[in-house]
């Protein structure tokens, strides 16, 4: 029993090492890394924007659950607000830089969350619903060019810049036409991938997105997933800051991008 | 009420011709929305005939039941134009039905509550105005908000929330890194107008702190103070722990305080002088896993009754004689003001499993449980209560519910007119 564990053990703490010694980085061939994830976060989601999503969560029971609503960014900072289910209209996530907030949905009462909190259930965390900011979140390397759904893709991986975030290490494939993810794999710090998603649709405008569409599978159980649609993606010039407050939340004052 | 609808209206009529825009992007269009729940109940009680409410020289005011139905209609109207402008209307509508009192009697009552009636301007995006019937925000504590002197208090023996606001014209300005909160209050009458104010901040890492004063002519003042914080934000797993502290001091006291009568074991109200305080400590935390989210309070009041002082009201409420009862009556309503608010002492505790599994299950992902007991430190009685709740039906819920309160004929849960119950309700959202 004994041995087990400490091979267990040893196998924990190698495992970061391997994946690592695994995955060298390369010079990048498309110029300054960061620079370059930026702008595919851009291609994604504008800076300041306002965009509808929709969530079917599906189990292995074959049970599913949906949730719909819109979300407003202004850069780090995103404010989520449920329109459906109808018990759960009010309901609101508000990411402000490092700290989450939530409003219950029968009452204006905030109090804080965190980053890992699985709000709305799921497998998507409250930072899966806000994080659109990778370099804040990740530092950035080049491993290389790997083929991903027939196409030949670019391979980051992204370290955790502080154990706030849920996983300590993302490995995210961009397709170099279009600047767009076609996937993204999520690992815990021992090593061992805990889930990831593939990009189902692209609906693209004007070099950037109007709608995509990805799956999330839970690695362990595989049965499991989440459909995650953004649509209606808008760029808008400026957002107030005061938004992104909990006195605002608090408040129980609209915001200004009701679909 | 009058005028402050008549007021609330004329905002909202005023509504329209509102500031300009600055987000171009946004068409400035009326909207009207509404949101709420139907609620259907059935509720069957146990009586405590040791309650200093069954006391037969009351004659037939004991109110009690054996099972009572009702239903409500709660509900948010908003009309909107943009969010430059907004007027809300938060309604109850209650049907209550006596269905088997304890002298066989039939009693319905109904009642409509106008929980909230304003309108709401902004000025660019930094100053808030918001006119009419309103809550204000105010403290983190769950049962107490001893920083609140302004909404009506919480009643913990109660399972609906208190949503009913109170008449005001409050301004905001939110802004980074402080927020500030200036508001009047209109009590029954002008004279009575209470102002007060609130900074709030959240420049310290992982902590809300705000300060607030109140001041009216008829209740002097309040200054206090209100810190949430997460001191293990950063660690993944111990993340959800969360600490608060709630406290205030008052010129005077909210409450009356106890004096001997003028018969010998009669109880008077006096009235609490001096500078008061209130202070209440919590905290909450989930259990990684399983889910749980533990929560924990104690609070202190400085003008609650000692344990001897407790006691000898409950005693004289008892009384026999008549004079004695008639001599310590002021207690009755003074009582029923202050549930959970009685003594000095009080601890909380509260456990709550938002579903039994989260893993797709048809059945246990949609079934919530729910505990708590308050529990009065002087005299050592409980009001505890449990809940199930089951959402396999979309947009709906059943709760099931049960009560219990005790302690001894001289304390305040036993002497809670139900000392059990029992609650079934549906509630449809809409």
């Amino acid at each position: 029993m004994k041995r087990i564990a400490l091979a267990t053990l040893a196998t924990l703490c190698l495992a970061p090492a391997a994946l690592a010694a695994e995955t060298k980085a390369e010079a990048f061939p498309g110029g300054d890394i960061a620079a370059y994830i930026d702008s595919v976060d851009a291609a994604l989601l504008p800076v300041n924007c306002k965009a509808r999503m929709a969530i079917v969560d599906t189990y292995s029971s074959g049970d599913d659950r949906s949730s719909e609503g819109f979300f407003i960014r202004k850069n780090n900072r995103v404010v989520w607000v449920a329109t459906s289910p109808t018990s759960q209209k009010n309901f609101a996530l508000l990411r402000d830089e490092d700290i989450f907030y939530q409003r219950f949905a029968n009452t204006n009462k905030v109090v804080k969350t965190s980053a890992t909190a699985n709000a709305r259930g799921g497998e998507t965390s409250n930072l899966d619903l806000t994080r659109f900011n990778t370099n804040l979140d990740y530092s950035a390397a080049y491993i290389g060019m790997e083929e991903q759904g027939g196409k030949p893709c670019y391979l980051f991986e992204l370290k955790a810049k502080n154990r706030k975030l849920a996983y300590g290490l993302v490995r995210l494939w961009v397709d170099p036409a279009t600047r767009m993810p076609v996937k993204k794999a999520f690992y815990a710090v021992s090593g061992m991938m805990l889930k990831y998603y593939d990009v189902t649709s692209v609906e693209l405008a004007g070099g950037r997105a109007r709608s995509i569409g990805m799956k999330y599978v839970d690695a362990l159980k595989p049965e499991e997933t989440s459909l995650l649609r953004l649509f209606d993606i808008t760029p808008l010039e400026s957002v107030p800051a005061q938004f992104f407050t909990k006195e605002y939340l608090e408040s129980g004052r609209l915001f200004p991008y009701q679909f | 009420m009058k005028r402050m609808t008549a007021v609330a209206a004329i905002l909202a009529a005023c509504l329209y011709p509102s500031a300009s825009r600055c987000i171009a992007e946004e068409a400035e269009r009326p909207s009207f929305s509404l949101v709420g729940s139907l609620d259907p109940h059935l509720a069957y009680s146990l009586e405590n005939r040791g309650s200093v409410f069954s006391n037969p020289l009351l004659g037939s005011s004991a109110p009690f039941s054996d099972a009572s139905a009702g239903g409500l209609i709660d509900g948010k109207l908003t009309f909107s134009r943009d969010y430059r402008s907004l007027g809300l209307l938060d309604f109850t509508f209650r049907d209550d039905a006596l269905l088997g009192s304890r002298d066989g009697s039939t009693v319905e009552s109904m009642a409509f509550t106008v929980n909230e009636l304003y309108a709401d301007l902004n000025f660019g995006d930094l100053l808030f105005l918001r006119l009419g019937k309103q809550r204000l925000s105010w403290g983190s504590g769950f049962v107490f908000n001893p920083s609140d002197p302004v909404n009506p208090p919480k009643d913990p023996t109660s399972r609906r929330a208190v949503r009913e606001g109170v008449p005001a014209l409050k301004a905001e300005v939110i802004a980074l890194p402080i927020s500030l909160m200036a508001f009047a209050v209109v009590h029954d009458s002008f004279d009575e107008t209470g102002y007060g104010a609130k900074l709030s901040t959240s420049t310290v890492p992982n902590t809300d702190l705000a300060l607030s004063g109140y001041w009216s002519p008829s209740q002097s003042w309040t200054a206090a103070l209100n810190v949430s914080t997460a001191p293990f934000y950063s660690l993944p797993g111990w993340d959800s722990i969360q600490v608060w502290l709630e406290g205030s001091l008052s010129e005077g006291g909210r409450y009356a305080s106890y004096a001997a009568g003028p018969l010998a074991g009669s109880a008077a109200a006096a009235t609490a002088e001096g500078l008061q305080y209130a202070l209440l400590a919590g905290g909450s935390a989930k259990v990684p896993l399983v889910r749980t989210i533990a929560l924990a309070e104690y609070y202190h009041l400085s003008d609650g009754l000692e344990r001897d002082e407790l006691s000898a009201v409950y005693r004289a409420l008892r009384s026999s004689d008549g004079a004695v009862l008639a001599a310590s009556a002021a207690w009755f309503p003074e009582l029923a003001r202050r549930p959970g608010r009685q003594a000095r002492d009080y601890a909380f505790v509260s456990l709550a499993q938002p579903s039994i599994t989260d893993s797709g299950d048809p059945v246990f992902d949609k079934v919530g449980l729910s505990a708590s007991c308050l529990v009065n430190l002087a005299d050592g009685s409980f009001y505890a209560s449990g809940d199930l709740a089951l959402t396999h039906v979309k947009d709906s819920s059943v709760d099931l519910s049960a009560n219990w309160a005790d302690g001894g004929k001289e304390t305040e849960f036993g002497n809670v007119p139900a000392r059990l119950s029992f609650g079934l309700e549906l509630k449809v959202f809409f």
